[in-house]
């Protein structure tokens, strides 16, 4: 059903004389084709005073932009030929405020409009096979299109659905022949999540039709879609999944029906990668991730195998015994030691010798130099060959010697046997370690007396030796492509230095369901996860001891598939560093439209950044008259407040802000990347299934707020575990006599705090706020935002204004007492200064019960305990009435500086009935005779407070 | 006669009859087979039945005449050991004669009094150990038994170890509690229990002046059970048969038990049984006599006829295939004759709504009634096999036993379990593969649907219970807490078929709203009486060996759907049957058990082993059942039996077809919410949405496994809505509706009738039905409101409502 249609149905609210908080749903079509104007409808509520688009990224220019009404804009578009392909984000500003965050898509193939009625093959739409044709499902509505193949080919399909994130979509997508016949049927895939794509050959010629559902038959007017029909191609996923920034690299991209290679350059960031060929443009990318760390790619085959030359052997070379039997000749160093030249005449023992080759000796069969026409006892021979590695490899050998032994690979000692020994062919294993290409393995063995010989054979591996070397900290890379695979590479690491692997494997939409594992050489488990980041795993592992460690890798279901691909990065700890909006209460408040003479604020998280090194939030490309004031940043804490305050005269303007972190006195920027997180779909439960991202802050001045609020700099202190008032004033603006809810911007921690509202004649109110026991300590800035309703919300914020957070100056710890009614008693508290210089101060208890009095006993400096004086009424409440609330205001130049302190315990107990009374004795007013007279004295009366 | 040979030839030991000799009598039967005495003391009885030429049986024990030889004394129906040796027992009754042999060992001694066999066996008989009296869960009075003395070992201890050993005194054993309470000697809440001097009480009083042993556990355990004779055929009315009880054990010896079994019949107007084993008849019919022994129990058919019942057989009554071979044999033996076969008319509209649960339009009807072929029934239920309506029916009902329904499930994982069931009846996925697909299922519910079998239920306990039921027929739920008191399983049973769901587990899905179901590495289901960890055992079968890493579910599912399950095939079998019949052959078909035996055992078995010879192939079982006579018969208003089959039993339509029918009668199908219009009731995912309509006439829940959810009964609501309801008098009335298009098309009153019964009946009106209607509709004045209400009357109307 066109959207057009639903639009008209839609009853028109009453459009109030200013609207501001605009909504916007959704805007139609939900894409357009590079290089082509459209016209767009966008649609939501308070749309009236629409006033501009605000795009993320250049490439779409609005040409034209008039609000219909108050729940439709018309808008033309113009998408520039070289307008990048795919997801753009955009928000509405109008006069008085800013949109949410929604995407449009800019694709390839030409585009065309859904038509009703196309519930049948039969009554199909016809479309040509190139086309995008963009679609609304509502509710039980089949969409059916019909394309005429003329000769035989490979059709593509795809539906955006969910991904265009106006709702949790689920389409369902069939092409089915002339005859009826089902060609191909999708519903989910891991690339598209909930939205289908395929390829499938078309052999004969003739009509086919593509039908698009809601698989459960569900659809509402914002199920809308594109569905791009033609020829081009599809990969759902690509190997590897990433590379080093500017570097290009040979990828492989592996599709339904075929995999191919491709070059790609990667970014400085993840990059949305649209495969093409010769047919087209993919209409959906791939995502290739960013990492300045090196990458390997697993071993694809276990045993990439090598190719070995036959052996060379020269020598005898001299040797001879000392008394305890050391061969003198393993030690000293012959010319083929320092440089293999195979051509050379080296002079032996018994003359000049050469390198001969013999390529009768077979692996596993030991070689007995006492065969060799001038061996004795006292000789040296060296042995060469090459091996040549078809890949990265750990490659396991078993040695023999008769008597001693040294390996060299490429020129460095990989193995060494110094004493004599009979020959035994799997005396030593040695494992080389290769790298792909040719090296040189030289061997020598060197004869004392009697026997003389060696041995080499390839050797199987252990787990140890399969995995793939990889640097550390780098980035892996592999597929879990055969049945029940576990892939392993082999890593060295520090004792105690922290290393985190990080998969991204479904984040790059492949469908494996990533388990990690380290592990020791000698294959036992040293800290597994599966899941920690959703379906891909994150783990920390801090190596007991220096040395090597394997990474393994598998499907949690144990499947797999020449699409089941995987980056795992690997290295020291890193947060993830970014800037983003989080203002509590306000999820989705990531814009800042700032009232015109006012001001708004925002609250920025600084998330990895070191808050002691004094960065501070920087905004480039604020519009004239806009300043920004920027709370500091505390230690601990990553949230700063931000006002933005816009000048008088000011005119309406929309700003994409580029924001960084800076330090005051260097500016240079920091690292830490603008990323607000955007949530386009979310399921049951209010939890997030779809979101993007932008990396611009966006202001707007509007028109002014209707009020503007200020509050006073506090002028003392609000002591943890106690209260603060703030003074809060409006001032409304002619006309407007609404009421004004107030509350904080953000509490600092261990502050809490509530709303108030200004009602119409109210213009100075106190907002309560608390501090906990264990609020930080520290100046903190805050602000006070007010939100007035004027068809629609209308928010505008105080300046930032300065809040201490002290440590008490005073301590006081309540006893307890118990009494009965109608008497008296002393309640004993314990007083202690904690800051010099104070004066005397009051300090009251205030929720005693019903006529209860006390009298306040007056304090001194120091410590002290004193007693208050209760007086208990015949009908004071019995009970036990704990956590007293004792109140002190301390004198301080700014004004009192107000504590809170909680405990004790007042019992009033009812007196017995006089019958029960043992031995009553006459009414004495003592102190004493407070107490119960009951069998026991009364425990925990305090009758005289201590000194 | 052939019959009553093969008959006799199932029961025990028989010779043929010398016919000409005796014309009566043609077989005899002497049960036990063989007579083993073990001790002095083990006196055995011999059972000596007869059967006459009608397949009649007579217990002929008191006429025999017992040759036995010296080593044992023959006195009132049993044996008393004399002296060790072997010999040979000549039987005879007229000129019927038998041999058997007969075995002494340890005629001298005495057996000691063993607390298994004998002990155990009083105090069950006794009624002590019962779940009302000291049986139950936590005893009675602080005095617990195990129930029906399950665990042997913990009676032992309570009996000899508690209450400082107050219960027995070896010294003085009739001073032992357990002697003075159940004689009253001393108060005793559960009154007189045994009499003192009696063989019960001397049998304990023995043991415990023996110093109360305990057996070796291995040797007296129990191995099996036998009722003998297993079948009797008895005419006429207060007719005796002895029954022996006889009771295996593992060590290889068998004992008579008669006494101490408990016994009881499921029809006792039919056939009563008294403690010492003899079965009185009464009237015709057919029961069931169970005799329970330690845990086990068994069972003995009886057949009582009347008694001048002559053997009749109407002519040209065929089977037509197998089954009716076994429907027609039973027939026979209970002296019943099958209904003729029903109309053209009748089956039309029955195999549609059986195979199809929709009604057939009158074109069809007009098209198979018109139909000449002699083989037109099977041409029709063939074509209607492979009707997507099919598909829908099967995946209904099995979504009802695997509960897809709302509550558990997410409402997409739902949606696409349905899709899948229905999918693998459209594509006649084996049943035995779709249900290892289940029970092996993994990943998540949305990208493997199957998984949706592990989240209706979590608990393995659970999981086995469902397992059991729906795929076995089976409960095993009462073992849980105890051994079953009237079956065969027992608390290890129990968790070890729960063991092998113990490593599932379930984790969230990328999407939030999908959930993975695995297998973990470890995990297993714990004994609830002493928390030892329990390995996986098939339900009645051997504990397999299952090598580290493998699906513990995998080797269940191969287990499960082979050929050698007993129970799978024909409880599979028997749900199909009860589809096409309105009851199983086992009835509930979800409750196979000793005490609750198959109506037609030879044919439960055939089935289940024709379906799976067949690959597991539903239609094929279906077409067997549908060529059968039985299946073809009329409904007829003979009082016999409905678990017989000699007649249709006549079934009120289900909530589904009913609705089906009102729609496709009135033109107006139902429009269900989130599916499209036209889709069916039995389409409907999950059994919602909500219908009033569904849910009056007996939709199931879903909420349990069990086949009784469904409820097919008629009550007053069913009827009130029906009459004036708003489903059916909007449809009835609809502006586009059948009606008012039949007026609008200006159809003659015969042309419009016709079309209504044809829609609604599967048949033409008759010439008298036609006659009274027009007399009727042309006396009124508005004709429209006349045709209403004839409408309303034949939707109204039994021939509407029900199958026949």
């Amino acid at each position: 059903m066109s959207a057009l249609r639903t639009l008209a149905g839609l009853v028109l609210l009453c459009v109030t004389a200013t609207a501001a908080d605009p909504r916007l749903d959704t805007l139609v079509p939900r894409g357009a084709r590079q290089g082509t104007e459209v016209d767009v409808t966008l649609v939501g509520q308070r749309l009236k005073d629409a006033a501009e688009i605000l795009w993320f990224e250049p490439g779409i220019e609005v040409l034209s932009l008039e609000a219909k009404d108050d729940r439709t804009v018309r808008g033309r578009l113009r998408i520039a030929e070289d307008c990048r392909l795919g997801e753009h984000r955009l928000l509405l500003r109008t006069s008085t405020g800013l949109s949410a965050v929604k995407t449009f898509w800019v694709g390839s193939l030409p585009e065309l409009a859904e038509q009703e009625p196309n519930p049948s093959p039969e009554q199909a739409q016809p479309v040509p096979l190139e086309v995008t044709i963009n679609g609304v499902i509502t509710q039980e509505d089949v969409d059916v299109f019909a394309i005429e193949v003329e000769e035989p080919l490979i059709l593509s399909v795809e539906v955006q659905g969910v991904r265009l994130g106006d709702t949790p979509f689920d389409p369902h997508l069939t092409v089915l022949d002339a005859e009826g016949r089902t060609k191909l049927l999708v519903d989910d895939t891991f690339f598209g999540r909930l939205d289908p794509l395929g390829r499938v050959a078309i052999e004969t010629p003739g009509r086919y039709t593509i039908a698009v559902r809601e698989s459960a038959f569900g659809g509402n007017g914002r199920s809308h879609y594109r569905l791009h029909i033609g020829t081009f191609p599809i990969a759902v996923a690509a190997l590897p999944a990433g590379g080093r920034p500017g570097d290009s690299a040979t990828v492989r991209f592996i599709g339904s029906d075929r995999v191919w290679e491709q070059s790609v350059t990667f970014g400085d960031a993840d990059l949305d990668y649209f495969v093409r060929d010769e047919h087209g443009v993919a209409p959906s990318p791939l995502r290739l991730a960013s990492s300045p760390w090196p990458a390997v790619t697993e071993n694809a085959r276990e045993d990439f195998g090598v190719t070995l030359s036959p052996w060379r052997i020269i020598g005898p070379f001299a040797s001879t015994r000392d008394s305890e039997g050391h061969i003198s000749g393993h030690q000293t160093v012959y010319p083929p030691e320092e440089a293999i030249d195979l051509e050379a005449v080296l002079k032996g023992r018994d003359g000049e010798v050469r390198w001969t080759e013999r390529p009768e000796w077979k692996d596993g069969t030991p070689i007995d130099l006492t065969q060799e026409p001038s061996a004795s006892d006292d000789a040296v021979y060296y042995f060469h060959r090459t091996i040549e590695s078809r890949g990265a490899q750990h490659w396991p050998m078993m040695l023999g010697s008769d008597d001693t032994l040294k390996v060299w690979l490429d020129g460095t000692l990989v193995h060494e046997h110094t004493a004599a020994r009979g020959l035994n062919p799997d005396s030593d294993r040695v494992v080389l370690a290769l790298s792909s290409g040719r090296h040189d393995l030289l061997v020598k063995v060197a004869n004392g007396a009697g026997g003389f010989g060696f041995a080499m054979r390839p050797a199987r591996r252990t787990v140890a030796e399969l995995g793939t070397p990889m640097p550390m900290p780098g980035v892996v890379h592999g597929t879990i492509e055969k049945e029940r695979e576990t892939d392993f590479f082999r890593f060295h690491a520090e004792k105690d230095r922290e290393l985190e692997f990080v998969v991204r494997a479904r984040e790059l939409r492949s469908p494996l369901d990533a388990v990690l594992q380290v592990r020791d050489l000698a294959g036992r488990g040293l800290v597994a996860n599966d899941d920690s980041g959703g379906p891909d795993s994150r783990l920390r592992f801090k190596p007991p001891e220096t040395g090597e460690y394997l990474l393994a890798i598998w499907d949690h279901l144990r499947r797999s598939g020449p699409d089941y691909v995987y980056r795992v990065e690997c290295g020291p700890r890193r947060g993830e560093r970014s800037i983003r909006v989080a203002v509590p209460g306000r999820p989705d408040e990531f814009a800042v439209a700032v009232p015109g003479q006012g001001r708004m604020a925002t609250l920025l998280r600084l998330d990895g950044i070191d808050t002691r090194a004094g960065y501070r939030p920087h905004f480039e490309g604020l519009p004239e008259g806009v300043v920004a004031q920027v709370g500091t940043l505390q230690p601990g804490s990553s949230s700063v407040p931000v006002v933005f305050e816009a000048a008088e005269g000011v005119s309406l303007v929309g700003a994409q802000l580029f924001v960084t972190a800076r330090k005051p006195d260097d500016d240079s920027d920091h690292p830490a990347p603008f990323r607000q997180p955007i949530e386009l779909v979310e399921v049951e439960n209010n939890q997030t299934f779809l979101e993007t991202s932008v990396d611009l802050l966006t202001l707007a001045v509007c028109e002014p707020a209707p009020f503007t609020i200020e509050v006073e700099p506090p002028t003392v202190p609000i002591i943890q575990a106690s209260p603060l008032g703030l003074t809060v004033r409006i001032t409304r603006r002619a006309g407007f006599a609404g009421p004004v809810r107030a509350r904080m911007l953000w509490n600092p921690p261990g502050l809490s705090s509530g709303e108030i509202v200004f009602e119409k004649d109210q213009t100075e109110k106190t907002l309560p706020i608390n501090a906990s026991g264990n609020a930080r300590e520290g100046t903190w800035a805050i602000a006070i935002v007010g939100r007035a309703n004027q068809g629609g919300e209308r928010a505008a914020s105080s300046a930032l204004v300065e809040l201490v957070v002290s440590k008490p100056w005073v301590k006081a710890v309540i006893g307890k007492v118990r009494v009965e009614q109608g008497q008296t008693a002393s309640l004993p508290v314990e007083f202690e200064t904690l800051q010099e210089g104070l004066e005397t101060y009051e300090a009251k208890i205030v929720n005693l019960p019903r006529e209860v009095t006390s009298e306040f006993p007056g304090i001194a400096t120091g410590k002290q305990e004193q007693a208050y004086a209760l007086g208990i009424g015949e009908k004071s409440p019995p009970g036990r009435h704990q956590n007293l609330l004792l109140r002190c205001v301390v004198p301080s130049p700014g004004g009192g500086v107000v504590h809170h302190f909680r405990g004790g315990e007042l019992r009033i107990d009812k007196p017995l009935p006089p019958e029960r009374r043992a031995a009553p004795k006459p009414a004495q007013q003592t102190e004493a005779a407070a107490a119960p007279p009951a069998k026991k004295p009364a425990k925990g009366t305090v009758t005289k407070p201590k000194t | 006669m052939r019959r009553s040979i093969l008959f006799a030839l199932a029961l025990g030991f028989a010779a043929s009859a010398r016919a000409e000799e005796e014309a009566e009598l043609v077989t005899l039967c002497v049960f036990p087979d063989t007579i083993r005495i073990e001790h002095a003391g083990d006196r055995p009885r011999l059972v000596v039945l007869a059967i006459d030429a009608d397949g009649l049986t007579h217990d002929v024990t008191a006429e025999a005449e017992v040759q036995a030889p010296e080593l044992v004394r023959w006195q009132a129906g049993r044996f008393e050991a004399v002296a060790d040796g072997d010999g040979e027992l000549r039987v005879r009754v007229g000129a019927l004669e038998q041999t058997l042999p007969i075995a002494v060992r340890g005629a001298a001694s005495p057996r000691e009094t063993s607390f298994h066999r004998d002990v155990l066996p009083v105090l069950t008989h006794a009624g002590c150990n019962s779940g009302g009296c000291h049986g139950a869960a936590s005893g009675k009075n602080g005095f617990r038994l195990s129930l029906f003395g399950f665990d042997a070992a913990e009676d032992h201890q309570r009996l000899t170890r508690e209450l400082r050993g107050r219960r027995l005194d070896p010294a003085r054993p009739e001073e032992s509690l357990i002697l003075t309470k159940p004689t009253v000697a001393v108060t005793h809440q559960g009154g007189k229990r045994l009499e003192p001097g009696g063989p019960s009480y001397e049998t304990l009083r023995r043991w415990i002046a023996g110093g109360a042993p305990i057996d070796a556990p291995a040797r007296a355990e129990l191995a099996s059970l036998e009722v003998l004779p297993s079948q009797l055929v008895i005419g006429g009315a207060d007719r005796h048969q002895q029954l022996i009880v006889r009771a295996h054990y593992v060590d290889g010896t068998d004992r008579d038990v008669t006494e101490l079994a408990l016994l009881s019949s499921s029809n006792d107007d039919t056939a009563a049984i008294s403690d010492r084993g003899v079965v009185t008849s009464g009237r015709p019919g057919e029961a069931y006599v169970m005799a329970r022994f330690g845990t086990l129990a068994e069972v003995s058919q009886v057949i009582v006829l009347e008694e001048a019942a002559p053997p009749s057989w109407p002519e040209g009554v065929e089977a037509i295939g197998e089954i009716d071979r076994f429907i027609h044999d039973k027939l026979r033996k209970m002296r019943l004759t099958p209904a003729p076969v029903c109309s053209d008319e009748v089956f039309v509209r029955r195999v549609f709504l059986d195979v199809l649960g929709v009604l057939p339009t009158p074109a069809e009807v007009r098209e198979f009634l018109g139909d000449d072929a002699p083989d037109k029934r099977q041409q029709l239920v063939d074509r209607l096999l492979r009707r997507p309506e099919f598909s829908d029916v099967w995946a209904m009902q099995w979504a009802e036993v695997l509960r897809v329904e709302a509550d558990q499930l997410e409402p997409k994982g739902m949606f696409l379990y349905t899709e899948l069931l229905r999918e693998a009846f459209a594509s006649d996925v084996p049943l035995d593969e779709l249900v290892r697909t289940l029970l092996t299922s993994e990943g998540g519910n949305f990208t493997n649907p199957e998984a949706n079998f592990y989240l209706t239920e979590r608990d393995p306990k659970a999981i086995a219970e469902n397992v059991s039921q729906v795929f076995l027929g089976i409960r095993i739920q009462c073992a849980q807490c105890h051994n079953h008191p009237f079956e065969r399983w027992t608390m290890d049973d129990y968790y070890g078929f729960a063991a092998f769901f113990g490593r599932i587990a379930t984790k969230r899905a990328e999407d939030p709203r999908e959930t993975v179901v695995f297998v973990r590495g470890s995990g297993e289901v714990q004994h609830a009486r002493d928390n030892r960890v329990v390995a996986p055992k098939f339900l009645g079968g051997a504990e397999p060996e299952i090598k580290p890493g493998q699906d513990r579910r995998a080797v269940l599912a191969e287990w499960l759907t082979s050929k050698d399950n007993p129970w799978f095939a024909a409880n599979i079998a028997n749900r199909v049957w009860a589809r096409f019949f309105g009851r199983g052959l086992v009835e509930p078909v979800d409750d196979v058990r000793v005490s609750n035996p198959p109506s037609h055992p030879e044919l439960h078995r055939w089935l289940g082993e024709r379906l799976a010879q067949s690959g597991w192939d539903l239609r094929a079982l279906i077409r067997d059942i549908t060529a059968s006579r039985t299946y073809q018969l009329a409904a007829s208003a003979d009082d016999v039996p409905a678990s017989a089959f000699a007649k249709a039993n006549v079934r009120r339509l289900t909530a589904e077809q009913l609705l089906e029918a009102i729609g496709q009668v009135t033109g107006q199908p139902t429009k269900f919410r989130g599916l499209p219009l036209g889709a069916r009731a039995t389409q409907v995912a999950g059994g919602s949405p909500d219908s009033y309509f569904l849910d009056t006439f007996g939709r199931p829940r879903r909420s349990s496994p069990c086949a009784c959810e469904r409820r097919n009964e008629p009550t007053l609501g069913q009827a009130l809505h029906l009459i004036n309801g708003p489903t059916l008098t909007q449809k009835l009335r609809h502006e586009r509706g059948r009606l008012k298009q039949l007026l609008a098309s200006e159809a003659s009153d015969e042309v419009i009738l016709e079309t209504l019964y044809l829609s609604a009946y599967a048949r033409p009106p008759r010439p008298d039905e036609l006659e009274a209607l027009r007399a009727e509709i042309e006396g009124a004045g508005d004709r429209a409101a006349v045709l209403e209400d004839v409408f309303w009357a034949i939707l109204n109307s039994k021939e509407f409502l029900f199958t026949h």
